[in-house]
């Protein structure tokens, strides 16, 4: 299914963007080894549709080693932050694309280890001149082969030979921090080679993608950008009549929705299956349904074909209230933005109803033929992820612990009666490569808690870590209904007499603990013990990070000119509901 | 290629618009074909230089324009 635009809409529309209105900017490099004319404009449309301001360079044709190798190339005067390199089979191969066989296997062999060893040679050259993420496309393995059916008998045969290249590239890669592979294959594949690639198109103009498939390679690449720029999406609140299930269970009943082996239940079932495995990724599911709640809660726990369970969703809303007050609810309890939000259902009432209310939530029209849910969902490139952490994979867990400590807030007389029964520990550790990456992706995604907003990409990270003048700390908090993670993050220049906060920040989700409390005399206590004089920060206002604004005066911080001073004469406040183990 | 339709005819090409390159001919081609469920050979490809060259090719290919 090709649901994109025409190239030509997309044209026309990139002439009309004033970059200038999108706070967020990103500078895309396109190089390529054959024409990929449109590519850019399709990007910086659909960056526009993310607000982000994009401008793009693209090489030459099939100048991608030239803008490499050359250190004052345009390509590294244009400064990019992310680099696509797209690469293709024929270009690569040579003249062996047409006679593979008029080499033996030995010297086929030695051909992939000198092609592999020059992709490996660009790639550093341009990770050690450029501060830019390479995302390198594999090659897409060809389909046909002179020797026919015969091929597969071959040793290290034509498709071999780019399964290896590619293997061997990716492999390469997985060890590169900055460097990605794209699916340029599976792309191809899921497409059709037959579609994609069209003789009449390739003779007339070198043109290897044909240009109604450039939008949708667009799409593919912009889960980079979107990455990147951690504009992704978090949560998937969801419907349940004619959404998770076929049917009204208010009025078809237990026993008449449709749900189970049979059409059309499967398709509701292959549905919840692909959207379990987002929630085993970290994706957080919520229900916001306009039923009867105990209807709906028997089909959750009982129902035997229903592959989504109470213990999968982060917040159930099933009532009569309308779905923007549920809505509202749902975003209070997970304490999450709105832009991190998806919402799914088949009622165009409902939809339009979120949708100009709460226009940072992305509302997804699913249509109303279950046939097609699964496509749209696998065809999104809303959960794309540099890095997947091991607090992603375990969010939908830790919101769950969430539910239980609510419950148990509940219980308890005051709120220093539950901190303190909570057991909070806090481990204190200097980052190291296995927190990098969590590290930075607290860094571009926390925005409430966050005294200065500085975004971080994992090389920059990297950087301070490797200065000796830099302290790059997190927190990993646990208590007893299970572990939060790594959840607080501080970056410290280390000065002569004074040290200077550079970032200290904290996820919402376990805000209200006061365990930044913690951290903070945590960092004046080490300050101490170095003899330092002062430590310093400032506050740095956004629309979002409110519940910090008060922190420094709130914690002895006294203003200075432009920065909020601590002297370390003063007593440090150390809150006794925590316990911190600094490793 | 932004040029208002007003200001459009058989003669409109390379010569009259300087947007008139060869890619930007390209998507309008393939676009074309896509809107008239048509297939052009390399030869009329190669052979199009202005809107009247369109309307030709369309019509050997069975399309029924109105010209009015």
């Amino acid at each position: 299914m090709n649901q994109e635009k025409k190239l030509s809409h997309y044209i026309s529309e990139a002439k009309l963007i004033d970059i200038n209105k999108y706070e967020k900017k990103l500078q895309i490099a396109i190089l390529g080894s054959f024409t990929l004319n449109g590519l850019a404009e399709v990007i910086q449309v659909k960056c526009s549709d993310i607000k982000v301001g994009c401008t793009t360079y693209v090489s030459n044709y099939n100048q991608y080693n030239q803008d490499i190798l050359n250190d004052s190339s345009d390509l590294y005067k244009f400064s990019p932050n992310i680099t696509f390199l797209i690469l293709d089979t024929q270009s690569i191969l040579g003249s062996l694309y047409y006679f593979p066989y008029s080499i033996d296997i030995t010297q086929r062999k030695k051909y992939v280890e000198e092609k592999l060893n020059n992709l490996k040679n660009l790639i550093n050259i341009f990770v050690k001149r450029s501060n830019s993420k390479l995302v390198i496309s594999n090659f897409v393995i060809p389909t046909y082969s002179p020797y026919g059916i015969y091929d597969s008998k071959i040793d290290y045969g034509i498709k071999e030979m780019i399964i290896d290249l590619n293997s061997k590239l990716n492999d390469y890669i997985k060890n590169q921090n900055s460097v990605y592979c794209y699916d340029l294959n599976g792309f191809v594949t899921t497409y059709g080679q037959n579609n994609v690639f069209d003789y009449h198109k390739y003779f007339f103009g070198d043109i290897k993608i044909a240009f109604d498939y450039i939008p949708s390679l667009a799409h593919d690449l912009i889960s980079y950008v979107k990455s990147i720029l951690s504009i992704n999406k978090k949560c998937i609140v969801l419907d349940l009549d004619d959404t998770l299930w076929g049917g009204i269970v208010g009025e078809d009943g237990f026993e008449g929705i449709k749900l189970g082996p049979t059409p059309p239940g499967n398709a509701y079932v292959e549905f919840q299956k692909r959207l379990l495995a987002l929630h085993q990724r970290g994706i957080i599911l919520a229900i916001n349904s306009k039923n009867n709640e105990q209807d709906a809660l028997d089909v959750i726990r009982k129902h035997p074909h229903m592959i989504l369970r109470e213990e999968h969703f982060a917040c159930m809303k099933i009532n009569w209230n309308d779905k923007l007050a549920n809505m509202k609810e749902i975003v209070n309890e997970l304490n999450i933005g709105l832009d991190s939000i998806m919402f799914i259902d088949d009622d165009p009432v409902n939809r339009e109803l979120i949708h100009t209310t709460l226009p940072q939530i992305l509302t997804i029209d699913i249509g109303n033929d279950p046939v097609n849910f699964v496509s749209i969902l696998m065809e999104m490139n809303d959960f794309d992820s540099l890095h997947i952490t091991d607090d992603d994979v375990r969010r939908g867990k830790m919101y769950l612990e969430d539910k239980n400590r609510k419950t148990f807030l509940g219980s308890v007389n005051n709120l220093d009666d539950f901190l303190k029964q909570l057991d909070i520990k806090i481990e204190i550790k200097n980052a190291d490569e296995f927190s990098i990456p969590r590290i930075s992706q607290l860094t571009l995604k926390t925005n409430q808690f966050n005294l200065t907003t500085k975004r971080y990409q994992e090389e920059d990270i990297r950087k301070f870590v490797n200065d000796k003048k830099m302290l790059v700390e997190c927190a990993q908090v646990k208590d007893k209904f299970g572990d939060n993670g790594i959840t607080c993050v501080s970056i410290v220049k280390k000065e002569d007499s004074e040290w200077i906060i550079d970032t200290f920040l904290m996820s919402c989700r376990i805000m209200g603990r006061r365990i930044e409390d913690g951290i903070l005399s945590s960092i004046l206590q080490r300050a101490k013990e170095e003899e330092i004089k002062k430590v310093k920060a400032s506050f740095i206002p956004t629309l979002k990070n409110q519940p910090i604004a008060n922190f420094l005066p709130d914690h002895g911080f006294v203003k200075e000119g432009d920065y909020w001073v601590f002297s370390l004469e003063n007593d440090i406040k150390t809150p006794k509901h925590l316990k911190i183990e600094r490793k | 290629m932004n040029i208002p339709l007003s200001e459009i005819n058989d003669m409109s090409g390379s010569q009259s618009i300087g947007t008139w390159d060869s890619f930007n001919v390209y998507v309008l081609l393939n676009e074309i074909e896509t809107e008239f469920n048509v297939r052009f050979t390399l030869d009329e490809s190669m052979d199009i230089k202005n809107v009247g060259d369109f309307k030709r090719h369309l019509k050997n290919h069975g399309v029924i324009l109105d010209d009015s």
